[in-house]
């Protein structure tokens, strides 16, 4: 076997569609599609939140299958009707658009996939803790959420990269909700969130460069740095290029805080503050102008991302006790760019992205 | 002449992936139906036989200009009808859909624009459109070659390269999956992933 067919067959066996298909066969394929459109849809008329005691959908195999007594059911005309569903529910989708639900309580997901394909959505309190999955008489397969999305199966998009920034700040980074940007933090004994891990930036990049690839519609070749340089030395860390159109956003990343050192065992002995983020407005103009040297036809504008991870009388690894007060201090300390904003109109104003720490505020 | 191929296409897309997100943009269409396009080549067809050919715009996306003059003509019928950047499939469009899905030219397009269609539903369409970027074909004319025609001798090499490794790394072939979701899902993992990209770099 080549290297490809074995990444092909190791990524085989992490989706849940490549275990339906083995499973049901073509007939679960075209199920599986059915319950994921369906879920789609729900979700598009109600949060996925909104199911606290969970939400369950299905479609036998057999078109004619009723696995679950019709008689505890009601029948909706489609995914408008959903918000007669209470706070939990199963659902099967009958066809002709037709809805059949019953109360949470009435099966469980494994009384069902002897015959149909079955989503499952498991509610939970904290975000992190919640999760969806595909049920297999095998058992469950999760259905991947690396973004940390309410549900995977309804990202949100947005026509705008600002909504988009905007979406990424307060749902995804202030929490480190993103899988991949919980991997930015220093592991702490009490998981607190107060100093990063060293080299912190590839994470957080890779963590926005994610969203912005699932998120922003009509935008094509979200370039993370490794591939996009607009001189040899200086790289950009995001570009994103718009379809059929000659606009192109430059995204600059930069964070403040402290991070660990090389080795681990110690903090690092620089601090990135204020003038750190000021730095990157000059690289930002800097890579704008590049960039129209090389593309004069687009209309360029460059964004400044700061993911502000500061904390105040944090001065060594594992730094013991800290009081909230602290720990919090920043959130509403804004970053002082000084002189150092250019008045251009390709350039938006920066945007903070307040890492916040896990201690109660 | 409208294309009748680009035709079907772009009603049997929109009808298909319309209800997700509120509607399907100009360069969603013409990505879906690229991909369309390459799943019939991953079935072993000549892309010549797709009826028309794709080129790569300036900033890298696939681009028909059948399909798009058929968007066109769609709006004039009433078959199609656009709200600000998306297209939904109308009432009359949904009837014609179901004509000309019976009609023979159409029948074997069917298999790939569902396989299409249902990769779109599988995973976000941004995502989706990105994974596509990093195909061979569109890498190599974008970075390295700044061809305009997608699909010459060389790219289809490197992608059928790729369609090798997938076929090898499913354990099936294409015939045995009557549905290409499945391939469709892996193959363009695979690409998001990046594993894709050294083959372009490299021809």
């Amino acid at each position: 076997m080549s290297y490809d067919s074995e990444t092909m067959a190791k990524i085989a066996e992490e989706l849940y569609e490549v275990h339906v298909e083995r499973v049901y066969g073509k007939t679960g394929v075209e199920r599986l599609r059915s319950v994921i459109k369906t879920v789609k849809e729900l979700y598009c008329h109600r949060s996925p939140q909104s199911f606290s005691e969970g939400l369950m959908v299905f479609a036998t195999l057999d078109e004619k299958g009723e696995p679950l007594d019709p008689g505890g059911s009601t029948v909706l005309n489609g995914v408008g009707d959903v918000a007669q569903l209470m706070p939990g529910a199963i659902v099967q989708v009958v066809g002709d658009g037709r809805l059949r639900a019953w109360p949470p309580a009435t099966a469980e997901s494994e009384d069902l996939v002897s015959s149909a394909v079955v989503y499952v959505f498991f509610a939970a309190r904290e975000r992190s803790a919640q999760f969806e999955a595909i049920a297999l008489p095998a058992g469950l397969r999760t259905v991947p959420n690396p973004n940390g999305y309410p549900s995977a199966l309804a990202p949100p998009t947005f026509w705008n990269l600002e909504d988009a920034l905007d979406y990424y700040a307060a749902n995804l980074a202030a929490r480190s909700t993103c899988e991949r940007l919980r991997e930015v933090w220093a592991l702490d004994a009490d998981d607190r969130r107060l100093v990063l891990r060293n080299c912190p930036e590839q994470v957080m990049r890779e963590s926005l460069a994610r969203h912005l690839r699932s998120s922003v519609r009509d935008a094509k070749l979200v370039r993370v740095n490794e591939e996009q340089n607009v001189s040899e030395t200086e790289p950009i860390d995001i570009q994103i290029v718009w379809s059929l159109t000659t606009h192109i956003a430059l995204v600059e990343i930069k964070w403040m805080g402290k991070c660990l050192n090389e080795g681990g065992d110690g903090l690092a002995s620089y601090t990135h503050s204020d003038g750190r983020a000021r730095e990157g407005v000059g690289q930002l103009a800097n890579y704008i102008d590049l960039a129209y040297e090389r593309s004069p036809k687009h209309e360029i504008v460059g964004y400044l991302v700061v993911f502000d991870a500061r904390r105040r009388r944090v001065t060594r690894w594992e730094p013991g006790p800290i009081s909230k007060e602290d720990a919090w201090h920043y959130a509403r300390v804004e970053i002082d760019f000084r002189d150092s904003i250019p008045d251009r109109r390709d350039i938006q104003p920066p945007r903070r992205v307040f890492l916040e720490p896990r201690i109660a505020a | 002449m409208i294309s009748p191929q680009a035709t079907f296409d772009a009603l049997e897309l929109t009808g298909a992936v319309g209800d997700i997100g509120g509607g399907v943009t100009l360069s969603e269409l013409q990505v879906l139906d690229y991909l369309a396009c390459l799943l019939s080549v991953y079935a072993g067809a000549d892309p010549q036989i797709w009826g028309f050919g794709f080129s790569v715009t300036d900033t890298g996306a696939p681009f028909a200009r059948e399909l798009a003059e058929a968007i066109d003509g769609l709006l004039v019928t009433g078959w199609l009808v656009r709200y600000e950047r998306v297209y939904r499939l109308t009432p009359s469009g949904e009837i014609e859909l179901g004509f000309q899905r019976g009609l023979a030219p159409n029948r074997w397009r069917l298999r790939y624009l569902s396989g299409s269609a249902s990769a779109a539903v599988s995973m976000p369409l941004p995502a989706l459109s990105d994974a596509l970027a990093h195909e061979p074909g569109l890498r190599r004319a974008l970075e390295y070659v700044r061809r305009r025609r997608l699909l010459d001798a060389t790219s289809l090499e490197l992608v059928s390269r790729q369609f090798a490794a997938l076929t090898e790394g499913l354990g099936r072939n294409p015939a045995d999956h009557e549905d290409l979701m499945v391939p469709a899902v892996v193959w363009l993992t695979y690409l998001a992933r990046g594993h894709g990209s050294s083959g372009a770099r490299a021809a």
